[in-house]
C-alpha cells in the first residue's frame, strides 16, 4: 500500500496551493483569497492608465482616480462643473468621453475613427426636436442642439481617445457583450438597439449580431494593433465585466445568454493573454460573479455590483500589483493604526454607472422594473 | 425709494459708503438686517403673512433689538432689496467648446449654489420685489499677488445676469473695477481701516483689530453703493470719498486686541 508521501511525483504534487481549489478556494474566505492575479507588468501609481469598456469599466476609472493614480482623461470637463454634472454629462467615467464600448468590434471601430483617420457615419438620431449621436446615445441626457454640434462633440472624443492612447502606457478595457446592433448589410455598429434611447427602429435598417468567439476575438486582435501601431510599447489590461446582460434579442433565457456571451469573452481574453505577452487579464469577474462569492457582490438586482464588491476587486487590484512587504514594512504593519475615518461602505451605496444597456429592461415585463 | 439690505459682515462697508453718499440721494432710505457668516438658511419664508422670519434665536434677538417688533420683516414694504454675501468665484467657462445644454447646464448649477440664492429663493416666495446681489469682495493682500488673483472671472457674471434676470428678476453686481488690483484681488487700500458691525446692543461700527483683508473699508463701500444707486438712476454727483482711514497701521493690526 502506499501513503500519498509515497507517490511519485506528478505535474500537480508540483504545483502551488493555488492551483488546488480545495486549499485555494473552498477552504478560503473570498475576501482573504490570495495570489489570484500576478501581473505580467508593473503598474504602481505613477503609470499612465486610460479606461474603457463596459459600464463596469467606469468603477475602475473611478477608483483609480480617487486613489491617485494616472489616469489619464482625454477629455476634461471644466473646473466649474460639479462631480454629478460631469458625470450626467459623460465626463470623467472613461478616458474619453466615448460612452460605453460594450463589444470588441465597437472598440475597433472607435479606434479607426480615432487612429485610422476612417469616415464616420452621417447618422444622426432625432427625437423631440433634438440630435442624439447613434454611437454616444446618452452622452448628452437631452440631446444635441443640431447634428453639427453633435459631430463637433464626436470629433472631439475620437481626437481624445486618440490623445489618450498615444499618451498611456497601460490600456484597460472591461469587455461587456457579444450582442450588438450594426447598420443591415454594413459594418457600423451601434452601442445600443436604435429605437430604445433614441432613433427609430427599422428591421431593414438595423440587424441583430450575436457575435461568437471567432469574431470577438477578431475585432480584438485588429484593436490592439491599432493600439501598438499607434503606441509601441503600450500594455493593455484586460477584464471582462461581471455585470450580466440587462435583456437578450437572440430568443434564449437571458441568464443562459448571458453566461454564453460572458463565457465567450473570458475565453477571448484568455486567447489575447497566451497569444500577446504585452496583454494581461484582471480577473475582476471570477472575483465577484463566481461561486466563492455566493453572489453577496451584487446588489437585489443580482446584476449589479455592490460598493462592497468594487471596493473588494479594487483592493485585490491594489494588493496584487503593489510589491511584496518589506521588513520595515511587516514592522510598521504590527504598530497599531488609527481609527478607520470612514465606515465600510454599504452593500447598497455604489454610485450609479451611466449605462445605456439598462435601458433595455424597460422594454420588459412590468417595465422590467427591479422588484 | 426704500431698500432693504439683507448681509453677512460685509454689510458694514455699504451701510458706511451709503451714509456718505444719503445726502445726495434724500429720497433713499436703507434698512439692514445684518449678522455674521452664512445665515440666510436659517430665514423662513411666512408665505401667509409674506414675512421673512429668522428662525435661530440668537439672531431674532438681534433683529429685535436693532429692528423692533418680531424681528421679521416683508419684503413688499421696500421697492428693492439687496442681499450681500457668498461668492460667485467664476471657474471660468471657455463659450463654444462644449455642448450649448452642458454650458448652460454649467451656468445654471453655478446660480442654483450661490449662497445668496438661499435667501433670494425665500424672498420669491414671498414677493417679487428686484433683487440685487452683492457678493463678498475678492481679498487684498500685504505680500504682493495672490495665488489664483489674476485668473480672469471670465465673462461669468454676464452669463450669471443672463439666466438671474429672466428666472429671478435678479442681477448680480459685480466689484467696482477701480477696486481690483488683479481681476480677482482687491486693492490693499480698501482693506485698511475696515469695521465692523458689532452684535451688542447700543454698538456702533468698530475697527477690526487683526490683520483681515478679507472685509473692505467706507471708500470701498462708497464706490460700491454709488454704482449701485447711480444703476437705480439716482443722480448721484461726485462726492468726496475719505482716504483709507488707516487708523490702525499695520503693526497695531497684525495681533487681535484682547
Amino acid at each position: 500500500m502506499t501513503t500519498p508521501n509515497m507517490t511519485p511525483p506528478n505535474p500537480y504534487s508540483q504545483q502551488p496551493a493555488t492551483a488546488f481549489w480545495r486549499s485555494a478556494v473552498a477552504d478560503t474566505h473570498i475576501l482573504d483569497i490570495q495570489n489570484i492575479w500576478q501581473p505580467r507588468f508593473t503598474i504602481d501609481k505613477s503609470t499612465r492608465i486610460s479606461t474603457f469598456g463596459s459600464c463596469f469599466a467606469q468603477h475602475f476609472g473611478r477608483e483609480l482616480r480617487s486613489r491617485g493614480f494616472a489616469w489619464v482623461n482625454g477629455e476634461m470637463a471644466p473646473n466649474a462643473a460639479s462631480a454629478a454634472l460631469r458625470k450626467k454629462f459623460g465626463y470623467d467615467l472613461f478616458s474619453a468621453r466615448t460612452g460605453n464600448i460594450y463589444t470588441t468590434s465597437l472598440l475597433r471601430q472607435w479606434l479607426r475613427w480615432a487612429l485610422e483617420d476612417a469616415p464616420q457615419p452621417g447618422e444622426a438620431w432625432q427625437m423631440g426636436g433634438r440630435v442624439y449621436d447613434p454611437f454616444r446615445p446618452a452622452i448628452e441626457p437631452d440631446g444635441f442642439e443640431s447634428v453639427a454640434e453633435m459631430r463637433k462633440s464626436r470629433d472631439v472624443a475620437v481626437a481624445a481617445l486618440a490623445h489618450v492612447v498615444r499618451r498611456s502606457e497601460v490600456f484597460t478595457f472591461t469587455l461587456g457583450l457579444t450582442e450588438c446592433w450594426r447598420r443591415a448589410g454594413g459594418e457600423v455598429e451601434y452601442p445600443i438597439c436604435p429605437g430604445t434611447t433614441a432613433g427609430v427602429f427599422s428591421a431593414e435598417k438595423y440587424a441583430h449580431v450575436q457575435q461568437g468567439f471567432d469574431e470577438v476575438w477578431r475585432n480584438l486582435r485588429r484593436a490592439i494593433t491599432l493600439l501598438r501601431r499607434a503606441r509601441p510599447g503600450l500594455k493593455i489590461l484586460l477584464s471582462v465585466s461581471p455585470v450580466p446582460m440587462t435583456a437578450t434579442a437572440t430568443g434564449a433565457h437571458v441568464l443562459v445568454a448571458s453566461t454564453a456571451a460572458k463565457s465567450i469573452l473570458r475565453a477571448v481574453a484568455d486567447a489575447a493573454t497566451k497569444r500577446f505577452d504585452f496583454v494581461d487579464y484582471f480577473p475582476g469577474y471570477e472575483l465577484v460573479s463566481q461561486p466563492p462569492s455566493r453572489g453577496m457582490f451584487y446588489s437585489a438586482n443580482m446584476r449589479s455590483v455592490n460598493a462592497v464588491g468594487v471596493d473588494f476587486v479594487m483592493q485585490t487590484f491594489l494588493k496584487s500589483i503593489t510589491p511584496a512587504p518589506s521588513v520595515a514594512d511587516e514592522y510598521i504593519d504590527t504598530l497599531p493604526g488609527p481609527e478607520p475615518k470612514h465606515a465600510l461602505p454599504q452593500a447598497e451605496e455604489v454610485e450609479d454607472l451611466a449605462c445605456e444597456e439598462e435601458i433595455l429592461a424597460a422594454f420588459g415585463p412590468e417595465g422590467g422594473r427591479d422588484v | 425709494m426704500k431698500i432693504l439690505v439683507i448681509g453677512n459682515s460685509h454689510t458694514p462697508a455699504l451701510l458706511r459708503g451709503f451714509a456718505l453718499l444719503a445726502p445726495q440721494c434724500p429720497d433713499v432710505s436703507l434698512t439692514a438686517y445684518a449678522h455674521y457668516h452664512r445665515f440666510f438658511g436659517q430665514f423662513e419664508p411666512d408665505e401667509a403673512a409674506g414675512r421673512i422670519r429668522m428662525k435661530h434665536p440668537a439672531i431674532r434677538r438681534r433683529f429685535i433689538k436693532t429692528h423692533g417688533g418680531d424681528g421679521s420683516f416683508r419684503p413688499l414694504d421696500y421697492d428693492m432689496c439687496i442681499i450681500i454675501g457668498g461668492y460667485w468665484l467664476w471657474a471660468g467657462l471657455a463659450l463654444g467648446r462644449f455642448s450649448e445644454a452642458f454650458e448652460r447646464a454649467i451656468i445654471d448649477e453655478h446660480i442654483e449654489t450661490m449662497h445668496p440664492m438661499v435667501l433670494l429663493r425665500k424672498i420669491r416666495a414671498v414677493s417679487d420685489i428686484p433683487v440685487l446681489i452683492v457678493c463678498n469682495p475678492f481679498m487684498a493682500s500685504r505680500a504682493g499677488m495672490l495665488a489664483d488673483a489674476q485668473a480672469e472671472p471670465n465673462n461669468g457674471a454676464a452669463l450669471i445676469n443672463a439666466v438671474l434676470g429672466p428666472r429671478y428678476d435678479a442681477r448680480l453686481v459685480t466689484q467696482p473695477p477701480e477696486t481690483l488690483l488683479y481681476p480677482r484681488q482687491t486693492k490693499l487700500e480698501y482693506a485698511i481701516g475696515e469695521n465692523m458691525w458689532g452684535t451688542w446692543k447700543g454698538c456702533d461700527f468698530k475697527p477690526y483689530l487683526y490683520d483681515d483683508m478679507m472685509h473692505m473699508n467706507t471708500t470701498y463701500g462708497a464706490l460700491l453703493m454709488r454704482r449701485i444707486l447711480r444703476d437705480l438712476g439716482q443722480d448721484i454727483g461726485e462726492v468726496a470719498l475719505p482716504a483709507a482711514e488707516g487708523h490702525l497701521p499695520y503693526a497695531q493690526k497684525t495681533m487681535p486686541a484682547l
